[in-house]
């Protein structure tokens, strides 16, 4: 089973997404999903990727292009196309970017929907050859839809879940102490701020009852927990898995998660003595409670 | 102006289908008593002998019915929507209302001439998507994203040639349609997975002694209201969170406000929607009496003559009673 790093939905900036893929550069990832998901505004300019591109495929990494999830007419495709050239696949976040011609791998990302077998083959009629199992969906069903698809399927395995994704910036909203919409106040991705820039790890919000709930990153909302399948890493190995996937969210420590997951799908850690590692690391708690068929963010 | 806009009211139960119908909608939605469709509520929903009665008494009166089927079904669900469909192609209702590409396949292979409207969880945000579902599946009509604007729904309307439906009232979501896991992350369960956001086995309502309200979701507390203050059903989008950054207390997603277009109706019809959508199988009879009978009268009046159209205060009042915020 091979590792794979999901695109960084966190608004870095240039210096910490170099800094962050010259420790993915060395680490055992197989795959490098690469792109903007989240919002136009945040996008990296070729001349900023290129580079981090050329330099993970010289290291043997496959890299992916990651559209984004939601998308407009005018279609803000941004530098998508430049980027595949050279790269080794593209994984569509909206169906709008299955109109993109290209001779590469194609993958359905998470943001597709795919919750059944059937919809996963359905999508192999337009060369999907891979699918990215949204993180809503059980154990019971992604068993059913790598038995029955008979395509390659990668299950995100560590990381905030973005539970939500929205038009309105939630950051400006936070930060402005605003009551009425983005739209209401005037604000659009044409001439927001960019106030996600000064907070780029985004930051939580409460409950009245005192439990850490979500994590606001502009546009969209993660988990406040770390969705965490360590635990699960045999299962899905039997099960024939073709990946996991860890989301791209610890600029420091992401080569240590990854190894921590390669050791195990290796044999050489056990899974709990992994947890434990691996709980050391995050400062926030984990979770399993989607996989289960539970509550997202409990944990068993 | 070469079609009138259709005005499409929802109905929980046969009364409220009636009632719809009486007040003037020219199509109303339903929904199977099943996890097939949001708003999987106790108590709500059509049994197919209802839903028989209620597509005879529409038919008769010369209007439409379509049968919402809109969950991503997972392993145990996919057979359900399936046999959810026959249903409605026997019963004879006119269009099926979709989202999950199994579903859509099966509906459109299996009854070719079965008109399927393409649910506004699918997330229509773009022409091409529309498209790509006008090729495959040979939609007729589609329930836009409520976070489009109008010139962008003017440049959905050149690019596509499906008709276009959009909400113009009622309860508004957030988030990007079908890709809202906020419910499920805290109860486990969401529109996406059982047609039920927030469902009300994981809610309570606490009174304490000093008349402050408190809405609990799975034991989190959501929002806490003072005496007389404007409540909301508790769902986490309209939530009050504390915001770890600036200390505050505030709706950190959305404000407890409703969707009211009544009086966008001319720029509605210039951006070339075909129908108005209005939210709301779990309200009232009352409420979607009333609802359909504003927009019916609105719509008259503005086809009468369109360019003196304004929408009458005692409207807008009567709809402000009866929308679930302040708008």
């Amino acid at each position: 089973m091979k590792i794979s790093l999901g695109p960084v939905p966190l608004n870095w900036g240039k210096e910490k997404l170099l800094s962050f893929y010259g420790h993915v550069a060395d680490s055992k990832v197989s795959n490098v999903y690469l792109g903007e998901v989240t919002c136009p505004k945040r996008e990296s300019s070729i001349d900023d990727l290129m580079p981090i591109i050329d330099m993970l495929r010289e290291k043997g990494k496959k890299v992916y292009i990651s559209s984004y999830a939601l998308t407009f007419d005018g279609l803000e495709r941004g530098n998508i196309e430049a980027l595949l050239e050279a790269s080794d696949g593209l994984e569509i976040n909206n169906l709008a970017f299955l109109s993109i011609k290209t001779e590469k791998e194609l993958v359905a990302g998470p943001f597709l929907n795919v919750y059944n077998w059937r919809a996963a083959r359905y999508l192999s009629r337009f060369g999907i050859k891979k699918v990215v199992i949204p993180w809503e969906v059980g154990r019971k069903s992604i068993e059913d839809i790598v038995e029955k698809s008979d395509l390659n399927i990668e299950v995100v395995a560590h990381g905030h879940l973005p539970v939500a994704l929205s038009r309105e910036c939630y950051t400006v909203r936070s930060l402005s102490s605003l009551e009425v919409s983005c739209q209401e106040a005037g604000i659009s991705r044409s001439n927001c701020d960019k106030e996600c820039f000064q907070h780029p790890e985004g930051f939580f919000l409460k409950a009245i009852s005192g439990e850490l709930v979500f994590k606001i990153n502009g546009p969209q909302v993660f988990s406040a927990k770390v969705h965490c399948l360590i635990e699960h890493m045999d299962y899905l190995k039997r099960l024939k898995v073709e990946s996991i996937r860890i989301e791209s969210q610890l600029e420091e420590d992401i080569d240590e998660v990854i190894n921590i997951y390669r050791e195990v799908l290796d044999n050489r850690l056990n899974e709990k003595k992994a947890g434990g590692r691996l709980k050391a690391l995050c400062s926030d708690d984990l979770c399993n409670g989607f996989f289960l068929g539970k509550p997202g963010w409990e944990y068993q | 102006m070469t079609k009138k806009i259709d005005l499409i009211s929802p109905a929980g139960d046969l009364p409220s289908l009636k009632a719809a119908v009486d007040a003037g909608a020219d199509a109303v939605y339903i929904g199977f008593r099943s996890p097939t469709n949001l708003r999987n509520f106790p108590g709500l929903n059509f049994s197919l002998k209802e839903a028989k009665k209620g597509i005879e008494y529409a038919h008769k009166r010369g209007k439409e019915v379509y049968v919402t089927i809109n969950i991503y079904p997972q392993v145990d669900g996919v057979d359900l929507c399936f046999k959810e469909v026959d249903s409605a192609y026997s019963l004879g209702s006119d269009s099926v209302i979709l989202t999950d590409l199994a579903v859509l396949e099966y509906t459109h292979r299996k009854y070719p001439d079965f008109e399927i409207h393409l649910s506004v969880q699918a997330g229509n945000s773009n022409a091409e998507t529309i498209q790509f579902y006008k090729r495959e599946f040979g939609i007729g009509c589609v329930i836009l994203s409520r976070i489009l604007t109008f010139e962008e729904i003017e440049e959905i309307e050149k690019k596509t040639s499906v008709d276009l439906e959009v909400f113009v009232f009622g309860s508004l979501c957030a988030n990007y349609e079908g890709r809202c896991q906020l419910s499920s992350y805290i109860t486990g369960v969401s529109n996406n997975t059982v047609g039920a956001c927030s469902p009300l086995e994981f809610v309570q309502f606490v009174h304490d002694d000093n008349g402050k309200l408190s809405f609990k979701l799975n034991e989190i507390i959501l929002n806490e209201y003072s005496q007389g203050e404007f409540c909301t059903y508790p769902t986490p989008c309209k939530g009050r969170y504390l915001n770890t950054e600036t200390d505050m207390l505030t709706y950190s997603f959305q404000s407890p406000a409703s969707l009211n277009l009544l009086g966008e109706i001319p720029e509605l019809a210039a951006a070339g929607v075909d129908a108005f959508k209005i939210e709301g199988r779990q309200r009232s009879k009352i409420y979607v009496e009333n609802v359909t009978r504003v927009f019916r009268s609105a719509l008259d009046e503005f086809y009468k003559s369109p360019e003196l159209y304004v929408a009458r205060k005692e409207w807008l009042e009567e709809l402000c009673e009866l929308s679930e915020g302040i708008r």
